[in-house]
């Protein structure tokens, strides 16, 4: 177990190594830079610039003086938001993503699970037929469309929720783009939980507790449920991680200040330090997120090996 | 300066819901954090000042998260609009944008306009209390011109004594030609006679800046102070108490929202957070719900959006075609396609520059058809035809009104010529580059002034001009302009600065397409607004009246 342990997190560094060298690169190569704007610069001026945030030195040397900085745990000045650090950005906007994912994520998995199981036990019936069918359409939907349809209807004409703005966190502010962040999660647990409690509800094990007269009930959520939740589990690892840094199109209809618009902002901006900034947040989480998944559904299911 | 496209806007709550759903999501909300804010300590620059309650509150947006509310650092046009309320010059501008003594209460200047001696107001401070000197006022712009700054807009003060040789580094700050005659009495020197200077000095890249160890943000001394910044999310400003004409600040509490979706600021603006939605689209202007038609205001903003055209290489190095190519574009299709018909543009400067005459081109007043015709013969005579077809690529960046209008003007011209175009759109900072190399052969572009001068304008055409994407370079123009910026005689600057747009539209290194206009939503409630030139409103000038107990 504790080797299996560091195996993972040695794996998960080497990974997230590769990432920000792909990353690094990448985005010094899309053409045009940080001081590029309608109103140019001299080339002389620009020139001491770019001297000033190293970028006149030939990439190789800015990338190991990044990965220096990095090991020290410095970011480096945002190049486009003159008066922060890309640090200071993240501290800032994260813990709002954060309360916003965490909120959607337990809705998901909570209204998810729920659904899942309902559908599973009904199954091929009407309600089985209508929820999926349901799920499907929550699936489907993008979120740039569904956030306008929650501000448009719970907003604009039912007047019951702001359509916009963080308000500090109050929770008023928060329905809407929680909702609009879950509604997709949601809808996938709820496939995926009917689809695996199907499968279990027809397995031996079941059968020889029907046998032994145990409840429909208690077969439902202690027997089959526990082993249905593996995939549940495996499918949400790198979805939280996902809904943990933010999304763009839910920040930008709501106008919340959080850390997902900084990944479209940063690359537009050509923001290279903020762009590194959030590629190591979200890369670290993606990995960290996993291996507790996997940590999970080895405790959820004892035939899984970790190795 | 950059033109971004505008944000939307949204709502205001009345009582929360008692809906299952809406139960249920409060009970996982409650469950997941408190109530507390958790954005991170707000950046305070300086809280001294203490909100009137009975002033009103104003709530405006801004279509892009300012970049850096230092004046001498940013470059966005919406940081511009915080800044200005922020800071003051030496001079101010009136509502309607006319030059007023800011910092200053008074200057004069020697007979060749380039002497200027300005005397400040004894009761300046900075928004701690300080008094703010002659010797602050020598200390920014040394800063503003400081290579290290790394300023772009200080390209503007250049008309200081030796400020282009600070800019680059080639003297000491301490030779700029902005002296201290005393703590209250300030000389500046010019390189050539500038009429105009007074306006000059009102912009953000004039606002004095003194650095302060207790914010990121650089201490202002403008009608209101920063109370609390959240990128992202909001700026919050409260009156300046140390402000020369606090007295008159109608606004107890200004709020600005960043908003970079259009419709979601639309949404916004809906619901009742907003009393001021800047820089709404075209395309929401025009499927407005009824009731908020009436706060609709758009207003003629100086500045021009037109096509570049890459005089380096073929086929547009070659002035005949070019020349072609601006006859023979349908304005009027364009500007009826945006909703703006009669901002059609057949020139460079926008009309409404103080002093100066529009310098149409000789063909403006025949019909299309007959302006077609002069093209064909034109590109005939260049060797194009049915069998030898124009090709040149438009590029323009990703937009939809970009597209629209580079869509219309192929049309118009693939209609009427043998010209084939390719249109290809590009990211903004890719298309930038792109330009910047002169890698294609013609681009979409636009200009809004910073000052209310021809030269403004003009001077994008200048040889060896960064800016200069189209690699236009003619002595005679150059020399005119040169002459202008000679000239102490402001009737005659004009005659010059006319002579050279005359000369630039002949050449067409560019081809205007239409005016800019700014479309915005604003309450009844919001007064004190009035139209003007370079279309900017601080709030200084603004106030609150009659607005109904439901929508505060």
């Amino acid at each position: 177990m504790i080797g299996f342990l560091l195996r993972r997190l040695a794996a998960g560094a080497l990974t997230l190594l590769a990432l920000l060298t792909l990353s690094f690169f990448l985005i010094r190569a899309a053409p045009g830079g940080p001081f590029d704007a309608e109103r140019p610069l001299e080339p002389e001026l620009r020139a001491r610039l770019e001297a000033q945030y190293r970028l006149d030195q030939p990439l190789w040397r800015q990338y190991l003086a990044f990965l220096a900085d990095l090991a020290r745990g410095e970011l480096g000045p945002s190049l486009q938001y003159r008066e922060y650090r890309v640090a200071e950005l993240i501290r800032e906007g994260w813990p709002v993503s954060l309360r916003l994912g965490s909120a959607a994520l337990l809705l998901a998995v909570a209204a998810g699970l729920g659904l899942g199981v309902l559908a599973a036990w009904r199954r091929d019936r009407l309600l089985d037929r209508l929820l999926m069918a349901l799920a499907t359409l929550l699936q489907a939907l993008p979120v740039f469309v569904s956030a306008p349809l929650l501000v448009l209807l719970f907003a604009l004409t039912l007047g019951w929720l702001p359509a916009g703005g963080y308000g500090g966190g109050a929770l008023r502010h928060l329905v809407l783009p929680v909702t609009a962040l879950a509604l997709p999660h949601l809808a996938i647990v709820a496939r995926l939980t009917r689809t695996a409690m199907v499968e279990t509800l027809a397995a031996e094990f079941v059968r020889a507790a029907r046998a032994r007269g145990l409840s429909e009930t208690r077969i439902l959520l202690v027997h089959a449920l526990r082993p249905a939740l593996v995939p549940v589990v495996a499918y949400l690892g790198p979805a939280a991680a996902a809904v943990l840094t933010g999304s763009v199109v839910v920040e930008q209809t709501f106008g919340l200040p959080g850390v997902g618009r900084y990944f479209v902002q940063g690359a537009l901006n050509r923001d290279y330090t903020l762009v590194m900034g959030v590629v190591l947040l979200v890369g670290a989480l993606v990995i960290l997120l996993s291996l507790l998944a996997d940590l999970l559904a080895a405790w959820l299911d004892p035939r899984i090996r970790l190795r | 300066m950059s033109i971004w496209d505008a944000p939307e806007p949204g709502a205001d709550p009345r009582r929360p819901a008692a809906a299952a759903l809406l139960g249920a999501l409060c009970a996982l909300l409650a469950g997941c954090g408190a109530d507390t804010p958790p954005a991170g300590e707000p950046r305070v620059a300086q809280a001294t000042a203490v909100a009137a309650p009975d002033r009103g509150r104003l709530v405006r947006s801004l279509a892009l998260d300012p970049e850096s509310l230092d004046p001498h650092r940013a470059e966005s046009l919406q940081a511009g609009h915080v800044l200005r309320e922020l800071f003051e010059g030496l001079v101010a501008e009136d509502a309607e944008g006319r030059p007023i003594p800011g910092a200053a209460l008074a200057w004069s200047h020697d007979p060749e306009w380039r002497l200027w001696r300005f005397e400040l107001r004894p009761e300046a401070r900075w928004s701690d209390g300080r008094p703010l000197t002659a010797a602050d006022w020598v200390a920014s712009f040394r800063r503003a011109l400081d290579p290290a700054t790394g300023s772009r807009s200080a390209r503007l003060l250049e008309p200081i004594r030796h400020a282009a040789a600070v800019r680059r580094g080639e003297a000491p700050p301490e030779a700029l030609g902005v002296v201290a005659e005393g703590p209250l009495r300030l000389r500046i020197e010019l390189e050539h006679p500038l009429p105009g200077l007074p306006a000059l000095l009102a912009l953000p890249i004039a606002f004095p800046v003194r650095l302060s160890a207790a914010s990121a943000a650089p201490l202002g001394n403008g009608p209101f102070v920063l109370a609390e910044r959240v990128p992202g999310s909001h700026l919050r400003l409260i009156p300046n108490p140390h402000f020369h004409a606090a007295a008159e600040v109608a606004i107890g509490e200004l709020v600005y929202l960043p908003i970079e979706q259009a419709s979601a600021g639309l949404a916004r603006y809906r619901a009742g957070e907003l009393d001021w939605l800047d820089e709404l689209p075209a395309t929401a202007a025009a499927a407005l719900p009824p009731e908020l038609a009436p706060e609709l205001v758009v207003l003629p903003v100086l500045g021009t959006y037109y096509f570049g055209l890459n005089t380096t290489r073929p086929p547009l190095a070659d002035p005949r075609v070019r020349l072609a190519l601006a006859l023979a574009l349908d304005r009027d299709a364009i500007a009826s396609l945006l909703g703006v018909p009669g901002r059609a543009a057949v020139t460079l400067v926008p009309p409404g520059v103080p002093e100066h005459r529009p310098q149409p081109p000789p063909w403006t007043g025949e019909p299309l058809a007959a302006r077609q015709r002069r093209a064909q013969a034109l590109l005939a005579a260049a060797g194009y035809g049915p069998g030898r077809p124009l090709r040149f690529e438009l590029r323009h960046n990703t937009g939809e009104d970009h597209r629209r209008i580079a869509i219309a003007a192929a049309a118009s011209w693939s209609r009427a010529l043998p010209v084939e175009v390719r249109l290809h759109h590009e990211e903004f900072r890719s298309f930038l580059a792109t330009r910047r190399r002169r890698e294609t052969e013609m681009f979409r572009a636009g200009w809004v002034a910073d000052l209310p001068d021809p030269l403004d304008f003009l001077a994008l055409f200048r040889s060896g001009d960064p800016r200069n994407d189209c690699g236009f370079a003619d002595p005679e123009f150059d020399a005119l302009l040169a002459r202008a910026e000679g000239e102490a005689d402001p009737r005659r600057r004009a005659e010059w600065l006319a002579h050279a747009e005359r000369r630039l539209l002949e050449a067409a290194p560019v081809i205007p397409v239409y005016h800019y206009v700014s479309r915005r939503l604003i309450r009844p409630w919001v007064r004190g607004w009035r139209p003007n030139p370079l279309d900017r409103h601080p709030s200084r000038w603004l106030r609150i009246e009659g607005r109904p107990a439901a929508a505060r």
